[in-house]
């Protein structure tokens, strides 16, 4: 028997201890996430974070540049014509739409948000998931929930936007900021597949189009009604009211489940942020436009519409965290 | 025996390689990307090595836990449990295969990558519901990546050859 007076050894665990230790870690976490405690995780995951983000940086634009195969001179000038041509086309178009809103301008007080710009260094590394990690974070007052778009907003609009204007430049939202750690935060794309959130639909008419779209009656029963194009604008404008429906990452594209299809929907309807982010951001801006529309097959009277993103999500560089002024001013 | 020490440090270079490196590797799919999983691939490889069921589980625990860290915090915890199960589940198949050949270890990489990211997958829908994507289309990408680690499984093994006498000091030869 050993004496009480000898000094007892520390010993080293064993394999095996130190494995149930871990698992019972690995346990912990998931409980802690399925309980909504998800501090501890997150403080986990921001470990990582000091040596991934400038690893990540210096080669992340790198990957994205050798991944293309090499193109020889007749095909790079070709691509140099076509790409001319329609950057004049986009120049034109372009010219119009000023033209076209320029009006609005004076009537309008100033762009209620602050736009704070992040580069992404990071790309996950599960391709099952759409997430990017930016590198900026709760130093610039990033915070859980902000939206993330692509351009910076340049028109410094100060008043309410008039109903039923859907688009404003090419200002695309991308994701959503679902971390935020001191010098880093965790971008959710709208592609992953966790991501939900509400959404505006529009259907939108374009020129020499015409299209049935269901309204709302005095009674609210509702009648159908044939629109045309008028020819008052070279683009094209949105018709009937607007849907509201609630926008999932399908891990390619965004999907709209249980869309009456009354509605109508078609090829080219553009989805924008709903009114459930006015507190973010004070005019719907464009997700994506609608690819396609299938009849769900438990349900004949609803469609789910599918939708691709415009902004191009595979080689995102500036991205814009769109934070509301009054959070940024206090 | 495994030294811990030198699987950690394996463990960060092989999820900073992933995480920053492999994409020029990735392609898109109808179902989504499809790209290897290195973190996976180094899995197998150390249980096929190992000297004991918990040394394997040991390594694909590191390896898990280093995938899941960089970024998600959400579901934290899974793959490593997984990765955990699957290590232990790699050593006890290994003696079923008469050699190790190149097209086991790509076998046992699909096998692997297969099985753990179709788990986590269902469990990501169970846990998180209201997911809008397919399972048949989940699924699909699953096998996609798996396919694709598969394939550079003998790569990194082959890869990881030279470190041997660091990783097991006594490396047991196998058939």
């Amino acid at each position: 028997m050993r004496s009480l007076g000898r000094r007892t050894k520390w010993k080293r665990p064993t394999r095996k201890a130190a494995l149930t230790g871990l698992i019972l870690l690995s346990l912990v976490l998931i409980v802690l996430e399925n309980t909504g405690q998800r501090r501890i995780p997150y403080t986990l995951s921001h470990t990582l974070r000091p040596v991934l983000a400038p690893l990540g940086e210096a080669t992340i634009y790198l990957t994205s540049h050798i991944a293309p195969a090499p193109m020889t001179n007749d095909e790079r000038q070709a691509e140099f014509s076509a790409i001319l041509v329609q950057v004049k086309q986009v120049i034109n178009d372009q010219q119009q739409r000023i033209n076209e809103l320029r009006h609005w301008r004076d009537a309008m007080e100033g762009f209620p948000c602050l736009l704070i710009d992040g580069h992404v260094t990071v790309r996950e590394g599960n391709p099952l998931r759409e997430l990017r990690l930016v590198d900026v974070g709760d130093n610039r007052g990033v915070r859980p929930g902000y939206l993330v778009t692509t351009r910076r907003i340049v028109t410094p609009y100060e008043n309410e936007l008039p109903k039923g204007l859907a688009v404003l430049g090419s200002n695309y939202i991308i994701g959503v900021i679902s971390d935020s750690a001191a010098n880093t935060a965790t971008v959710q794309l709208v592609t992953d597949s966790q991501f939900q959130m509400p959404a505006t639909l529009y259907r939108m008419l374009a020129p020499g189009q015409q299209r049935d779209v269901f309204v709302s009656t005095p009674s609210g029963g509702l009648e159908k009604k044939t629109v045309t194009h008028d020819g008052s604008t070279a683009g094209s404008y949105p018709v009937g009211e607007p849907i509201p429906v609630l926008a999932k990452g399908t891990g390619k594209q965004i999907v709209l489940q249980q869309v009456p299809a009354t509605h109508n929907i078609q090829p080219g309807d553009l989805l924008t942020t709903g009114p459930s982010t006015t507190n973010l951001l004070p005019i719907g801006l464009t997700i994506g436009r609608v690819v396609d529309c299938r009849f769900e097959s438990k349900d004949p009277h609803h469609v789910d519409v599918y939708v691709e993103p415009l902004a191009d999500l595979s080689n995102l560089e500036n991205v814009y965290i769109v934070m509301p002024a009054s959070r940024g001013t206090k | 025996m495994m030294r811990i020490s030198y699987i950690l440090l394996l463990a960060i270079v092989a999820t900073l390689t992933q995480t920053v490196a492999t994409h020029a590797l990735w392609f898109s799919s109808s179902v989504g990307w499809i790209g290897p999983i290195l973190p996976a691939c180094v899995a197998v490889c150390m249980a096929l090595y190992s000297r004991s069921a918990v040394d394997a589980a040991l390594a694909g625990w590191i390896l898990g836990f280093a995938l899941e860290l960089p970024l998600a915090g959400e579901t934290m915890g899974v793959l490593s449990l997984l990765f955990a199960a699957g290590g232990a589940t790699i050593y006890t198949m290994r003696d079923a295969f008469f050699r190790d050949r190149v097209i086991t270890q790509a076998m046992l990489g699909f096998l692997f990558c297969l099985g753990i990211f179709e788990i986590s997958v269902l469990y990501s829908r169970v846990a998180l519901p209201g997911s809008a994507r397919s399972m048949g289309a989940a699924a699909l990408q699953v096998l996609l990546v798996a396919i694709y680690t598969g394939v550079f499984t003998p790569i990194v093994c082959a890869g990881l050859k030279p470190l041997h006498h660091w990783l097991w000091p006594a490396a047991v030869e196998r058939r």
